[in-house]
Parts: structure tokens; C-alpha cells; sequence
């Protein structure tokens, strides 16, 4: 019985919010507001609710209302734990209604690469689906396919709704009829984050905007790095090939592919001798990223500092692992830094802006848990109260400039891993600059390659980079052959 | 020897039960086995194809076989290259794993040499094959893998490059080595059970002839293994042209797999997950693992052929020994059974 | 006459077995150390934090096991080792049951009758036995996708039915030490053909089952491709050890290097203890029968 006017009250407080939301769309920057508003008397109302006037307000419902959950569990597919363990925190304790037994992230595969290849035998093979997360490098392959996933409006969101985000991420996440159909909770700008001791003592910058001026640009960046070794410091500037290819990706300006072509421009070139210089001089460390020499690097005064971007920094992030700390437990408010170089990091924008892909929800066409797939989008990247608590608990830069902007006035994001440091602070300006509108449905694979091209010519293998790029383009080719390769 | 009215029973009444004793076999083969295999001859000369649908591309004839073989394409030099790699990775463990595993088989079952605790090496030696795959890549991850840190850079001061980018024949010997310390007990207890299986007598007559050891072995004991040699070798080879798991997964966690370190097996594998969604190397990836068949299945037969002619000569010479000797016996004598 | 000579012989004889013993000790000793010395650094590894593992290697055990293990507990949300050992277990046993049983029934079929297609059959046998199994996993996905058999143990056990190679290696086992005029006898006695296959031959053909079983099992319990595949949506209460591993070894986010050791090392554990108990009657098993020449 008591379960029986919960579940009816909750209907009431959806169709209240949603349709406060739907009524006031337009006006982009004002709607975070109202809906925060109406998210709040929604609150109220659910407290008179339980009593007994619940059934008249449903009768009164829109879209959001009709939405039902036709089986109790709400399967959220992913490849990996990272940011879902920290949102289902947030999300069990804010709204009661959720907890482990009705929300679950379901793990297809090990990597990006495998889920993407494992989604569709998933979908295809009758489990429970209802939303999925995607990829930038290969978001394309689920959003253009309207077999697999359906448009973020089904559950009762406007396109207002969804894009009060950063542009980039609803462009991103929007297929080629206009539908909006991935949705992310982040965005993902970039910088370089540095050893505060080291950098003191072996460059004597004793603030990010002093360090700054050692690192910003490639050729200062290079002065430097140069300039330590010239000192007798066995210490690189930056942390792995991978990481300055991450920025280097971002910053080449160019898509990949247009129109079914391949396009390797100077960026390529200028790219490849950077990387060969600064691995064969020591500039970077030779180990890969995600590896445990990565770690280790961060932990044993080799390396003064790496690229990392806004998903490092959360709570039990990357970048706890690499300072060798152990883990925070969920209800704790103060993060364990009692690694060797535990809060000893401070970031800075580095070089160049650059920005490093992103998760999406995206909207499975299997979804029977409509109500609770439209709540939990919401709670994650619509609701702007939700998101900024999301975004305190977990140091996570979330997809809304007015809540980023709110959490930097009021100083209230201190990251414990970057000792203390304000991250939103510094990347702030960077997210608004991101623009990923060259993104192409083949670059997972280019880049793959392109990479392997870099290893390659760094370890030798390729005497210059003519040859390199030759055989970049040639293993391109191999694994692509609708595009033309010049 | 069968009577004749053993092969009488044998063969009429019986011939039934031979089917009912095969069924399970091909039924569940037909169902579980047979339709992906037939999916990729299907596949092998169709051109790309998608991840879910039904669609196979188009008929394309042998042009994917072309293109591996022959082509220009990096397809064709990717093969060839796995192709080396894989059988410079097989030969370089399978002879020193069969060697190492004779030897110590037959000083396992060596009655002259005292050997307490043989028990316990039996045992130990065993053990790294019973450890999974994806572990035995993790131990040796943190033994030989790219980071500065790992057991063998710290032993080598990082003068050799064992698993990082680039790194060739190093790594290929990183490989050889684990097979050989993943299947050197098991070689060495099928071998054992081979020489086990020789009359024991002969090894008596040998010691007392005042045989050395290498003579019993190069003798007695090598020629008189042949049979259970050719199963090793015939299944370590399968084994060895489709090696996947430890190549494949001795890799750090974002790196791909070294090129050098791509077996033909990886290359299918590569293929069939190349490309996008909605256009994988569907063809190339059969057509590679049809002709991966192939070769396997004319080794294979190449290994049978062998051992089978010199068992029917065998056979052959013993059986007209027999007509000889009941000749000369119905002609001496004149009484047979 | 030779039996003195062998006697007058005896003195350097034994002198030269001495040495020769000597030696076979030591290349023992090493292999002895070869096969434990990458375990015993794991468990080392294992008792480490994150970042003592990561910056380099010890043959000292540390004091951080505990921790590491609550950390697979808590951190590595997908991470149960017992009941990814459990999973593994039900999969592994019954395949190894399942293939050297129908394996045995197939050989003794192939070996005891003469049929028409005995021949053809054979040949079939052995040609399949040469397909790689990567690339089949096309057409085996598509096949449980439209059989909806994902996330189900059917697919990794009932396939096990079928196993080309160890019907080869029953069939060359049954043909060198397999005394025909038993089942010959039995008939006259008036048992039927199954009760003769299972009360007469499965026990005579012990050895050739308990090697194929160790096999069979090993090979499933390491069968993380397979796995993988079939196992799609990585439900916690499916997921077999290998597929943990590689879930613990592949997380990115915060990764703890001593954890990931520890999560190696157990998977290693409990196969090694069973092996050990059993190794007696496993390895005595192997001898005992042997393939004849």
C-alpha cells in the first residue's frame, strides 16, 4: 500500500517538473534556473503528496507522465566503472527512489574499443538495455543508426532541455537528421599538470601562472624541458607520448576525413619529429600511458608533470591512482592523499588548449525503464541543481558553463589531489573555446593507427617521416578501404 | 589378430551401434561447429560486411585471397609479416620445449637414477600450465613489460627492449619463452606416458647389454616414441599457428599489441574488428583464417602421411611375414588352428 | 658371462650415475626455480601498496595484502573472486566431463565398429580439427544472437561435446592398447553395447580419460576468448575468473598496481591447490597407463 502511493506520488512530482520544464523552454540560459525551481517545489510537493491528493496532480501529467517502467532495473551499458561508480553515488543519495537493486551499469567488454564491437552483440542478444555510453571517438557509430539508439526527446526532454550544455557536446551528441541523441554530463577540456616541488626547486615557479609562462607554448615548452636537462636534471617535461598526443590530436584543426578522404596535413609532419625529438632527447618518458610505469613515472621525481584533463581529476580518479594513493571511501567529505607525491600537483593550461574525447548517454531502443532512464539524463546533464552537486562530490568539470561558473565564484571546488587547487578555475575558458566538430566516425581507427605510425618512427622502425606517414596511410587503407588515401 | 567371425559380428550386426556412438559427436558439431564454419568459407569471398546483419557484402569471388597473397595493400605485407612471426614464435618454442621435455622425461622414467622428490619437480613442472592465460600475461607483465620498473629492464638496466614499442626478436623470445614455461610439463608428461608405455623388458636387455643412457635413448627409447612424437608435434603445431591469447594480451593497457609480436591468429582477429561498424574486414578476415586452414590441414596431413606410410609398411611387411611363415608352417607340418 | 663383466663395472659405474645425478639435480633445481620464482614475485607484488609496486621489484613480502584485498573488494566493483572461481569451476568440470565422455563414446564408435562412414567420418574429424577457431566467432555470435543464447553457459559447455582433437588422441589411444577381444568376450557374456562401453571399456581406458579430462579442463578454465564472447553483458554473477582478471587488469580509472597483483595471484591459487591435492592421482594417472608404441 505505502509503496503503492509512493510510486503514484513520484508520477505527480515528474509531471509537475517535466511540465515546468517543457513550459518553460526558449530562453536557454534562464532554464537552468526554472528548472531548479520547479525541481525544488517538485520536493515540496512530494512530501504533501504522500498523502492523499496524489491522483489529481497525476491526472494533470505531459509526456514525462505517461513514461512507465515496465521492468524494475535500470541497465546502464558501459565499458568501465569510472565516472558511473561516482554518479551512482550521487544519484542513490540524493534521490531515494534509486539504489544498487534498481540502477546497474552493465560491463560489455574491457575497453572502449571491445564495447563498441560488444554492443551490438548485446543489444542484438535480448538482455536488458536501456541506456548506453558512448565514445566521442566512436559515438557516431550509435547515434546514426536508429536501430540501436532512439532520440533523447522520447523521454520527455526538449531539445532546450539538452542543450544547455556546451555547444560542442550537443553537437556531438546530435546525429545527422538533428535528433539530439547522446547527452554527456562533462566536458572534457585539458591542461598540463605539474610536480609543484619540482617545478619550484628546479624552475623556481612557485604559483600555476609562473609555471605557466615555462610551458606555454611548444617551443617554451621545449626550452624548458631542454633547460633541465642542460642543468644535470634527469627529469622530462611530459609524462607519455600518449599524452602529448592526446593534445596534439585535438589541436591538428582538421577532421580526418572529408569528403571520404583522407587528410594528412603538415600538422602530421610537425607532430612526428616532436614526438621523435622529444623521446629520443628525453623530453618524454618512454612508458605508455594507463600502464604501471605511468604511475611510477608520477611517483618517482623522473617526470615533471603531465596532460591530463577534467576526468583525471575526480574522486578516485586517474590521477589519485598515479599519485599511489589509496582509495577514498564513498561517504568520506576529505580525499586520501597519502601517496608519494599525493597533492604535490598543480594544474596549468600548458601549451595549447586542447580537450581529450567524453562519455555520452545515449538512448537505447530497447529502453523498458523509460521513467528511470529519463530521470537518471536528467539528474546527470540536464538538472543543473543535480549536476552541481554531482560536480562538488566528485570534482567533476559537469557540461553546464552557468554551474561551472557558479561552483568557481563561490571557491567551493578544492581538489585535494591537486592540492587544493581550483581545476575549474584554470579550465574554465578552455571548455568554451572546444570545438570537436571534426569528429569522424573513423577516427578510433586512424588515430590507431596514426599512433602506431609514432611508435614506429620513434623506436626506428621508420627511418623518416616520409616513411612514416606512408605507412600510416597505407595501414589506413588496409583497415578503411571506402576512403581514398593520397 | 581378429577372427573372422569377430569382424563377421563386427561388421553386420553392429554397424548400428557405431552410428548411436558417433551421433552426440556430429549433432552437436552440425549445430554448434558447423554453421560458423560455414559462415566463414561463406564470408572468406564476400566483401565487407556489418557487425549484426545479415548482410555479407557482395560475392567477390577469391579477390580477398588475392588481395592477402598477392595484393599491394598493407593487408598482403600485415599477412606475410604475421605469417614469419608466427612460425618463427612456434619453432623457436616448440624445439627447445620438445627437447627440454625428452630429456627430462627420460630422466623421470630413468629407473637407474635415484631421484627423491621427482614426485614434487613432476608437480611443479606442470604448474605453469594450469595457470589461465590472462594471468600468466599479467605475471609477465610485471616481469618483462615496457616499464622502466619491470623485473627484467631493472636486471638488464634497460639496455634491452623486451616489450616496448618497436622491440622485434626480444619480444618474440619474451613469448617463445613463456610457451615453453607454460607447455614444457605437460610435453613432458605426455612423453613420459609414452616411454612409460615401453615394454620395460627392453630397457632390462639394454642395461644389461651395458647400453649407455644416450645409446637406450637414441635406440630404444626415441624410435619406439614416434607415435605419441607425432601427436605432440601434430597438436603443438595446430596449437602454435593459432596462437592468440599470450601475443595478444602481453601488452600494456592502452598500447596495442608490438607488430612484431602479431601472429596470423591476431591478424584475423585484427580484421574482423577493423574498420567501422557498419563496414568491417569481414572478407579478409575469413579468407586469412580459410587459408590459415589450409596450411594447418596440409602440415597436418604432410605429419600423417608421414607416420601413417611408415605404420601401413609396417603392417605390410609383418602381414606377409605371416602368409610366409603359415605357408612354410601348412606346407612343413601341415596343421593349422 | 656379460652379468660379470657388469659387475667388475659396477664401481665406476655407479660413479658416473652419481654425477649424472648430480647434474640432473641441478637443471632441476633451476627449472624448479624457473616454474616458482615469476609466482613467488607475484605474491611479493601482491603484498605490496600501488606505487611500492609499480616503482620496482622485491623478493621481500610487504604488509599491504589486506588492504589489497579490500581494495579488490570494494574498488573493483566487478571483481568476486569466489564466484568467479565458482564460475570457472561449473564450466571447466563440466566440459571436461562432458568431452572426455562423449570424446571416449565417439573413438570407441569409431574404433569397435565398421560402418559405412566410418572413413569419411574419421577424416572429417581430423580436417576439422585444423579450423582456427578466431575467426569462427563470426558466425558463432550471429548463431546465439538468433538463438538467443548469450550470457548462457550452453554455448561454452555443450560445445564440448565435440572436441576433434581429443576424439583423435581417444582414437589412437584405443587403437595401440585397446584389446578388442574384451568387448568380444562381453558380447558372449550378453551385455549390451553401452553397458560394455561404460562398465568395461571407460574404466580400462582410465588413464587416456584422466590426461583428456586435466586437458579439457585446463583449456576451459583459460578460455578467455570464448568467454568473453559469449558472456557479453558481464553480469557479476557470470563473469568466470579469466574474464575478472582481465577486468581488474584492464581498469584504468585509479588503477592499483598491488591489487592487480593480488587479483593474478588468486586466480592462480585455487587451481594450484586443487592441482597439488590431486597431482598424485593426476600425474600417476598419466603413468600408469601410457600410449603403447
Amino acid at each position: 500500500m505505502n509503496k503503492l502511493k509512493k510510486s503514484l506520488a513520484l508520477v505527480a512530482v515528474l509531471a509537475i517538473a517535466s511540465s515546468a520544464l517543457v513550459a518553460c523552454g526558449g530562453n536557454s540560459s534562464s532554464t537552468a534556473d526554472t528548472s531548479s525551481k520547479a525541481e525544488s517545489s517538485a520536493e515540496e510537493s512530494k512530501d504533501e503528496s504522500s498523502a492523499e491528493e496524489s491522483k489529481d496532480e497525476s491526472s494533470e501529467g505531459s509526456a514525462a507522465a505517461e513514461l512507465t517502467n515496465e521492468d524494475p532495473t535500470l541497465s546502464v551499458l558501459s565499458w568501465t566503472d569510472n565516472d558511473l561508480k561516482n554518479m551512482f553515488a550521487v544519484l542513490f543519495q540524493e534521490n531515494s527512489d534509486y539504489n544498487a537493486d534498481n540502477v546497474k551499469w552493465v560491463q560489455v567488454g574491457t575497453g572502449g574499443e571491445e564495447a563498441r564491437d560488444q554492443y551490438v552483440n548485446y543489444f542484438n542478444g535480448g538482455e536488458d538495455c536501456d541506456l548506453f555510453c558512448l565514445e566521442a571517438d566512436w559515438i557516431l557509430d550509435y547515434i546514426e543508426k536508429d536501430e540501436y539508439t532512439a532520440p533523447l526527446t522520447d523521454l520527455g526532454f526538449t531539445k532546450e532541455d539538452l542543450s544547455h550544455g556546451y555547444g560542442y557536446v550537443t553537437a556531438i551528441g546530435t546525429d545527422s537528421k538533428g535528433n539530439i541523441k547522446g547527452s554527456s554530463w562533462q566536458a572534457t577540456p585539458g591542461g598540463y599538470v605539474y610536480r609543484t616541488d619540482l617545478a619550484e626547486e628546479y624552475l623556481g615557479a612557485k604559483t600555476p601562472a609562473e609555471m605557466q609562462e615555462f610551458v606555454k607554448d611548444w617551443d617554451t615548452f621545449t626550452a624548458t624541458a631542454k633547460k633541465l636537462q642542460d642543468d644535470g636534471h634527469k627529469i622530462a617535461m611530459a609524462d607519455t607520448l600518449g599524452g602529448m598526443w592526446q593534445v596534439a590530436q585535438y589541436n591538428k584543426g582538421a577532421a580526418w576525413v572529408k569528403d571520404d578522404k583522407l587528410v594528412v596535413d603538415d600538422y602530421c609532419t610537425k607532430y612526428l619529429e616532436r614526438a621523435k625529438e622529444y623521446y629520443d632527447k628525453g623530453y618524454v618518458t618512454q612508458e605508455a600511458q594507463w600502464s604501471g610505469g605511468w604511475n611510477a613515472i608520477m611517483q618517482d621525481d623522473s617526470t615533471m608533470g603531465a596532460f591530463l584533463c577534467t576526468w583525471c581529476f575526480g574522486k578516485n580518479g586517474t590521477l589519485s591512482g598515479m599519485e599511489g594513493n589509496s582509495e577514498t571511501p564513498d561517504d568520506a567529505t576529505e580525499w586520501v592523499t597519502d601517496g608519494p607525491t599525493g597533492g604535490k600537483f598543480n594544474i596549468t593550461e600548458g601549451p595549447e588548449g586542447w580537450a581529450w574525447g567524453g562519455t555520452w548517454l545515449a538512448l537505447s531502443t530497447k529502453c523498458n525503464t523509460k521513467k528511470s532512464a529519463h530521470d537518471f539524463v536528467e539528474f546527470f546533464t540536464v538538472n543543473a541543481d543535480t549536476m552541481k552537486k554531482y560536480a562538488l562530490y566528485a570534482s567533476e568539470f559537469v557540461n553546464n558553463k552557468d554551474t561551472m561558473k557558479a561552483i568557481i565564484d563561490e571557491g567551493s571546488n578544492k581538489n585535494a589531489y591537486l592540492g587544493g587547487q581550483d581545476q575549474f578555475a584554470v579550465l574554465f575558458n578552455q571548455a568554451d573555446k572546444i570545438d570537436m566538430s571534426f569528429v569522424t566516425q573513423y577516427d578510433s581507427v586512424i588515430k590507431g593507427k596514426f599512433n602506431d605510425a609514432v611508435g614506429d618512427y620513434v623506436a626506428g622502425t621508420y627511418a623518416t617521416t616520409d616513411e612514416a606517414i606512408t605507412g600510416f596511410k597505407a595501414a589506413v587503407q588496409a583497415d578503411l578501404p571506402n576512403i581514398t588515401v593520397e | 589378430m581378429a577372427t573372422s567371425a569377430q569382424s563377421r559380428i563386427k561388421s553386420v550386426s553392429y554397424a548400428k551401434y557405431g552410428y548411436i556412438f558417433v551421433a552426440p559427436f556430429f549433432i552437436v558439431y552440425f549445430i554448434f561447429m558447423l554453421y560458423p564454419l560455414l559462415t566463414t568459407f561463406s564470408l572468406s569471398v564476400h566483401g565487407n560486411g556489418t557487425v549484426a546483419g545479415a548482410s555479407n557484402g557482395d560475392f567477390v569471388g577469391l579477390a580477398n585471397f588475392q588481395e592477402i597473397l598477392f595484393g599491394t595493400t598493407k593487408n598482403h605485407t600485415d599477412f606475410i609479416r604475421d605469417f614469419k612471426s608466427t612460425i618463427i614464435i612456434w619453432v623457436g618454442n616448440f624445439i627447445p620445449q620438445l627437447a627440454l621435455s625428452l630429456l627430462l622425461a627420460v630422466w623421470f622414467t630413468d629407473m637407474r637414477i635415484k631421484m627423491p622428490g621427482k614426485g614434487f619437480f613432476k608437480v611443479v613442472m606442470y604448474m605453469p600450465n594450469i595457470i589461465t592465460a590472462a594471468s600468466v600475461a599479467g605475471l609477465f607483465m610485471t616481469l618483462v613489460g615496457a616499464s622502466k620498473y619491470s623485473v627484467a629492464n631493472v636486471l638488464f638496466d634497460n639496455s634491452i627492449k623486451w616489450l616496448q614499442t618497436g622491440s622485434d626478436m626480444p619480444a618474440k623470445c619474451v613469448v617463445m619463452f613463456i610457451q615453453v614455461w607454460m607447455w614444457f610439463g605437460n610435453t613432458m608428461i605426455m612423453l613420459m606416458s609414452g616411454i612409460q608405455g615401453i615394454n620395460e623388458s627392453l630397457f632390462e636387455a639394454a642395461e644389461i647389454d651395458g647400453a649407455s643412457s644416450s645409446q637406450t635413448f637414441w635406440r630404444i627409447t626415441l624410435p619406439l616414441l614416434k607415435t605419441i612424437m607425432v601427436y605432440t608435434l601434430l597438436t603443438s603445431m595446430i596449437g602454435g599457428l593459432q596462437m592468440f591469447d599470450i601475443p595478444y594480451m602481453l601488452t600494456d593497457n592502452s598500447t596495442r599489441q608490438l607488430t612484431n609480436l602479431e601472429t596470423v591468429a591476431i591478424f584475423i582477429y585484427n580484421k574482423f574488428h577493423a574498420g567501422t561498424e557498419a563496414s568491417r574486414l569481414y572478407g579478409i578476415s575469413a579468407a586469412a583464417s580459410v587459408l590459415l586452414f589450409i596450411v594447418t590441414a596440409i602440415l597436418g596431413a604432410l605429419v600423417f602421411y608421414v607416420q601413417r606410410d611408415k605404420d601401413a609398411i609396417e603392417k605390410n611387411r609383418k602381414r606377409k611375414q605371416m602368409i610366409k611363415d603359415a605357408k612354410r608352417k601348412a606346407k612343413g607340418g601341415g596343421f593349422s588352428i | 658371462m656379460s652379468k660379470v663383466t657388469y659387475d667388475t663395472d659396477k664401481g665406476g659405474y655407479q660413479g658416473k650415475l652419481l654425477l649424472k645425478s648430480i647434474l640432473v639435480y641441478i637443471v632441476l633445481i633451476i627449472l624448479t626455480l624457473i616454474c616458482l620464482v615469476p609466482i613467488y614475485l607475484l605474491f611479493v607484488q601482491a603484498t605490496r601498496t600501488s606505487s611500492e609496486a609499480v616503482l620496482g621489484f622485491s623478493l621481500v613480502p610487504s604488509n599491504n595484502m589486506i588492504a589489497n584485498f579490500q581494495k579488490l573488494g570494494k574498488a573493483y566493483t566487478k571483481y568476486h573472486g569466489l564466484i568467479g572461481v565458482r564460475n570457472s569451476l561449473i564450466i571447466a568440470l563440466s566440459c571436461a566431463g562432458l568431452t572426455v565422455f562423449f570424446s571416449g563414446m565417439t573413438a570407441y564408435g569409431l574404433v569397435v565398429y565398421d560402418f559405412k562412414l566410418k572413413g569419411p567420418m574419421f577424416v572429417f574429424i581430423l580436417a576439422v580439427m585444423m579450423v582456427p577457431t578466431q575467426v569462427t566467432s563470426v558466425g558463432f555470435m550471429r548463431m546465439l544472437t538468433n538463438m538467443n543464447l548469450t550470457d548462457s553457459y550452453i554455448p561454452l559447455i555443450i560445445p564440448s561435446i565435440a572436441a576433434p582433437a581429443i576424439v583423435f588422441f581417444m582414437r589412437q589411444y584405443m587403437l595401440s592398447s585397446f584389446p578388442l577381444d574384451i568387448i568380444e568376450a562381453a558380447r558372449i557374456d550378453g551385455s549390451n553395447e553401452f553397458r560394455t562401453f561404460i562398465t568395461i571399456s571407460i574404466p580400462m581406458m582410465k588413464p587416456a580419460f584422466a590426461v583428456q579430462a586435466i586437458f579439457a579442463f585446463i583449456q576451459k578454465w583459460n578460455d578467455y576468448y570464448t568467454q568473453s564472447l559469449v558472456l557479453i553483458s558481464g553480469n557479476n554473477n557470470q563473469m568466470t575468473m579469466p574474464m575478472m582478471v582481465q577486468y581488474v587488469l584492464m581498469t584504468r580509472n585509479n588503477a592499483d598496481y598491488g591489487a592487480n597483483a593480488l587479483a593474478v595471484f588468486i586466480s592462480i591459487v585455487p587451481v594450484a591447490l586443487i592441482y597439488i591435492f590431486l597431482s598424485k592421482f593426476i600425474i600417476g594417472g598419466v603413468a600408469a597407463g601410457g600410449v603403447k608404441e
